[in-house]
């Protein structure tokens, strides 16, 4: 096997081969005289979950970015439904981000001043839904990743583990085809970090979202049916 | 106490060595304190700039006398040119020992004029070639400073030697009148009181908005020194020595800036406001309480802004929610204040002793800071009890309501800017109402006055003719006066003037002759006009009543048709004219011709309004000051939105990376700005209409509302908020840019 790259399979019922829904493809990108990727390749298939691992510095944040759109690679290309989000513009590229992707960070990072149920309806009304149907839908997710009994409380007046179960709430509420998760647990003890990988995980596969999950934990990786290794900004062996 | 200074001084060692953001927030407190300061050094040489231009103008009143044959003769013939207004006077000397204006090295002699720096700037400019045939004398000289009220005036001295000949008498025996008394009224000190406070709370606004910049990170790195065991006054006192760095820095900045602009302040001039920079000195009592209360100010804004703060070891939190603002105690100064001026009501007179103007004043100060005070509670229970509505509203109330009071402090001083300034456009405008109606002259807006010497009376009527032909002239009706020098108001005019100036002439033919003044005149008796010549008051001079119009400007007590002169053989030696220009035309081709008749002809402009020079000064002060604090109010503003941005630094690429719309945050600063401001101002009209109101009642003036002057600095409020949010957009921009994630 690759050291670099390795596929989990299922051991009764191998994975059938699906067609790529995200691509990258040979990217490289410099933050001035670093080079952050030099030579990154991945695919994600139609509801795949897909860990990408690395050491720390090793170019993993930066590949799911450029995946994401949010950076543009130097070189290279990252392709969505087999169309290129490079070329696309400012515009479009968010809207992308706005009904096709979801996103999960570390820390949560929800909006202090909203309610939690404001946060999680807060995707839905950028993309235009009225308040009502966005409040009715953010708290039935908020209800299936078991936190609708926090729906009405700030961020700061909840615990870690909530907030970022109302977090992944917000990255599924506009059922994305793609979720990016950047270290979702690195924040969690190992119990809340199990529980929400459980949530978001089940979540993702009841919705058919691919997810790409950046961690540097093997416990975390464990939950995905495949990993891609980044290595000093390359994926060898891709 | 060594401990405690050791911890202040730790404070101020952390805000050097915490880091790049320490040493931002050290700097941009420095950079905010130090404007702060060099406003607040620019308002303490206030005193003594008003105490040198009354002293510049003193030193060059002439004062009459018996000259014993030195004296010198002086005409004033000040003049206007594409709107700047000239001040003039032509001089004779009787000899080489007559009295010399300030500033001037020598004499003028005839057709040679000495002038100010400013005019000979504007003579040497394109197209001043009629202002130049207009004074028609040669530039041999400039006036020194001494001579000068400001470095832009316009000013000159014209040497001539016809002023004997016009009657001018030399009686001027020498220079510098005594300081004059303060001329000020009861509704002039109150205006003085309250433009120094509505200019100068804002400072004080805008140094505490900066000395609290980046708070946040100053917030947790008290948690982690409590962590390691100081105790909470010890973070406090680390905290204020954090601020002091910075704000002591701001003190030299300030300074150094006060000192390297005041060269610059004898170059600018705001709403006619001109000053030389020599005259920009700091009132010494005045600075020292600068250099003290500034830093204190910083360190109290710390101190307070960390009361709703709980610095502890494990991290800091707010306490924002539970703690609603009181609203009894955020009564008690505008309430008093209120109380103080009603007891002059029925007393307005009570305001001119010292101790009615510092109860006036002080009633005023809690007025408008009864603005600041209630303010954070009425944007904190307004925008509690806001509905939700679109996402960039929501997001903008919802961050009001997270907010600890800032965008009330802020706003505060807006809103006492605000109000200061409606209540004092409102006594402005109802004093200049007063006057106009006392002076009743309302009729007379738009019109010119000449008077200009002839030879003749055929002169007379040729002069009126030529004023007649200057462009943009509509109308003229002119008198030719008989030796007008010499007091005895015999003027010669035409039926149709004599219809014009007067009410119910009657039937008038030329040959008549009218009596203005039955009192004195008597027909058959002889006036003496002057050496050889002398004038009878015809037999049948009917009596005539002048009209307002005329009784103002015409002072003719005997007139004659041009037939009555001539029966007399009396000539005419001098003309008064009122010439009517046409609206939005220039008054200069009348003020041309009338040089080109008589260089020394007296031309001014009768206005419909009040000119009484205080008041002008003032509100060109008012105007100039308001200026100043509407860029202090932005500049807070802009520091407050910049800190906000920066404290959302993090969250904001996470929107962004969602696909937030950049729009929607841009509307989102725009709401959180306006709501805020739009509550501002409705309390300020209130306030503000209120005490104008009450002022007005004190100082007996009517009660008036000068809605357009509200709706404009409404407007101002409204288009600084605008423009701040403008300039943070781009900012906004940079903050929501998703590549910022890496920064995590």
């Amino acid at each position: 096997m690759n050291p670099a790259t390795h596929t989990r399979t299922q051991p009764a019922e191998p994975a059938p081969v699906r067609p790529a829904l995200l691509s990258c493809r040979n990217v490289a990108k410099r933050f001035g005289g670093t080079a952050a990727l030099r030579d990154a390749s991945m695919d994600v298939a139609v509801g795949e979950i897909l860990a990408v691992m690395g050491p720390s510095g090793s170019g993993k944040s930066t590949l799911l970015h450029c995946a994401a759109g949010i950076l543009t690679p130097d070189s290279g290309e990252v392709l969505f439904d087999g169309s290129s989000i490079a070329s696309l513009g400012d515009a479009r590229r968010s809207e992308l981000r706005r009904t096709a992707f979801g996103f999960v960070f570390q820390f949560g990072r929800l909006v202090p001043e909203l309610t939690c149920v404001e946060n999680v309806a807060l995707p839905l009304r950028l993309s235009g839904a009225g308040r009502r149907d966005a409040t009715r839908q953010a708290v039935s997710w908020l209800a299936r990743l078991e936190v609708d009994d926090v729906a009405v409380k700030i961020p700061g007046q909840v615990s870690g583990g909530q907030a970022q179960r109302v977090a992944v709430a917000r990255a599924l509420v506009t059922e994305p085809r793609v979720v990016f998760a950047d270290e979702p647990t690195g924040a969690l003890d190992s119990l809340n970090g199990e529980r929400v990988m459980q949530l978001l995980t089940s979540s993702a596969r009841e919705t058919g979202a691919a997810v790409v999950l950046v961690t540097h934990e093997a416990r975390v990786a464990a939950y995905a049916d495949r990993e891609v290794v980044v290595r000093d900004g390359c994926t060898p062996g891709r | 106490m060594r401990g405690r200074l050791g911890q202040l001084g730790f404070g101020m060692h952390l805000a050097v060595s915490g880091g790049t953001s320490a040493r931002l927030r050290a700097g941009l407190t420095a950079v905010g304190v130090g404007l702060g300061v060099m406003l607040l050094l620019g308002a303490t040489a206030v005193p003594h700039i008003v105490d040198a231009r009354s002293a510049r103008e003193d030193a060059r009143t002439p004062v009459f006398g018996d000259s014993g044959g030195n004296g010198l003769r002086w005409l004033a013939t000040d003049t206007e040119f594409h709107g700047h207004e000239i001040g003039g006077v032509t001089i004779q000397p009787s000899d080489a020992r007559s009295p010399r204006p300030p500033g001037l090295a020598r004499f003028p002699g005839p057709g040679q004029m000495i002038v100010s720096p400013a005019l000979a700037q504007l003579l040497r400019a394109p197209g001043a070639v009629e202002l130049e045939r207009r004074l028609d004398a040669s530039v041999i000289g400039t006036i020194a400073d001494a001579g000068l009220t400001g470095p832009r005036e316009l000013r000159f001295y014209r040497g001539s030697s016809q002023l004997a000949a016009r009657g001018v008498l030399a009686d001027v025996v020498a220079f510098g009148a005594a300081h004059s008394q303060d001329p000020t009224v009861p509704v002039l000190k109150l205006l003085i009181v309250m433009m120094i406070v509505g200019l100068l709370l804002p400072v004080g606004v805008f140094v505490a908005t900066a000395s609290r910049f980046g708070s946040e990170d100053r917030d947790r790195r008290l948690a982690a020194l409590r962590l390691v065991g100081a105790d909470r006054l010890a973070t406090a006192r680390i905290a204020a020595g954090e601020s002091l760095l910075g704000a002591l820095a701001g003190l030299i900045l300030g300074g150094l800036l006060f000192l390297a602009l005041r060269p610059v302040t004898g170059h600018i001039s705001i709403a006619g406001i001109d000053v030389f920079s020599a005259d920009v000195q700091p009132v010494p009592a005045l600075a020292a309480l600068v250099v003290v209360l500034v830093p204190a100010c910083a360190v109290l804004a710390t101190l307070i802004g960390m009361r709703r703060v709980v610095v502890e070891p494990l991290g800091v939190t707010r306490r924002g929610e539970g703690s609603s603002r009181k609203l009894a105690w955020r009564l008690i100064a505008p309430v008093l204040g209120f109380l103080i001026l009603a007891t002059f009501l029925g007393n307005g007179h009570g305001v001119e002793s010292t101790a009615g103007q510092l109860e006036s004043a002080a009633g005023v100060v809690l007025v408008l800071i009864g603005v600041s005070t209630l303010l954070p509670w009425l944007v904190e229970n307004v925008v509690r009890r806001a509905p939700d509505g679109p996402l960039p509203y929501l997001l903008a109330i919802r961050r009001l309501r997270s907010d600890d009071g800032t965008a009330g402090r802020v706003v505060g001083a807006i809103g006492l800017a605000v109000a200061g300034a409606i209540a004092l456009q409102m006594l402005f405008s109802s004093a200049q109402t007063a006057g106009q109606n006392s002076l009743r002259v309302g009729a007379l807006s738009g019109i010119t006055q000449i008077t200009a010497q002839v030879r003749s009376s055929d002169g007379a009527a040729a002069a009126a003719a030529r004023l007649r032909a200057a462009a943009g002239v509509v109308q003229v009706i002119a008198v030719a006066e008989i030796s007008p020098a010499s007091g005895a108001f015999v003027a010669v005019a035409s039926c149709a003037t004599i219809a014009e100036i007067s009410e119910a002439a009657g039937r008038c033919r030329n040959g008549d002759s009218f009596i203005t003044d039955g009192a004195s005149l008597r027909a058959g008796a002889l006036i003496k006009m002057a050496p050889g010549i002398r004038a009878r008051v015809p037999g049948g001079s009917r009596e005539l009543t002048l009209t307002a119009l005329g009784a103002e400007l015409f002072t003719a007590r005997l007139l004659l048709t041009p037939a009555a002169a001539a029966r007399q053989h009396l000539e005419a030696t001098g003309l008064t004219a009122l010439a009517s220009v046409r609206p939005g035309a220039s008054g200069d081709p009348l003020r041309d011709a009338a040089a080109e008749l008589d260089p020394l002809a007296d031309v001014s402009e009768v206005l419909p309004v009040v000119t009484d020079n205080l008041l002008v000064t003032l509100r060109h002060i008012l105007f100039a000051g308001a200026f100043v604090v509407l860029l202090t109010i932005g500049a807070s503003l802009l520091v407050s939105a910049a800190e906000q941005l920066r404290e959302r630094r993090s969250l904001l690429p996470v929107l962004a990376a969602f696909g937030t719309r950049r729009s929607t945050m841009a509307w989102a600063m725009l709401w959180q700005a306006a709501v805020p401001v739009a509550l501002g101002l409705a309390l300020a009209i209130a306030l503000g209409t209120a005490l104008g109101a009450l002022l007005m009642k004190i100082v007996s003036l009517p009660i008036s509302f000068d809605w357009s002057a509200i709706a404009l600095t409404v407007a101002s409020g409204a288009a600084v908020i605008v423009a701040v949010t403008a300039a943070t957009v781009p900012m906004l921009w940079r903050t929501m840019d998703p590549r910022g994630l890496r920064e995590e």
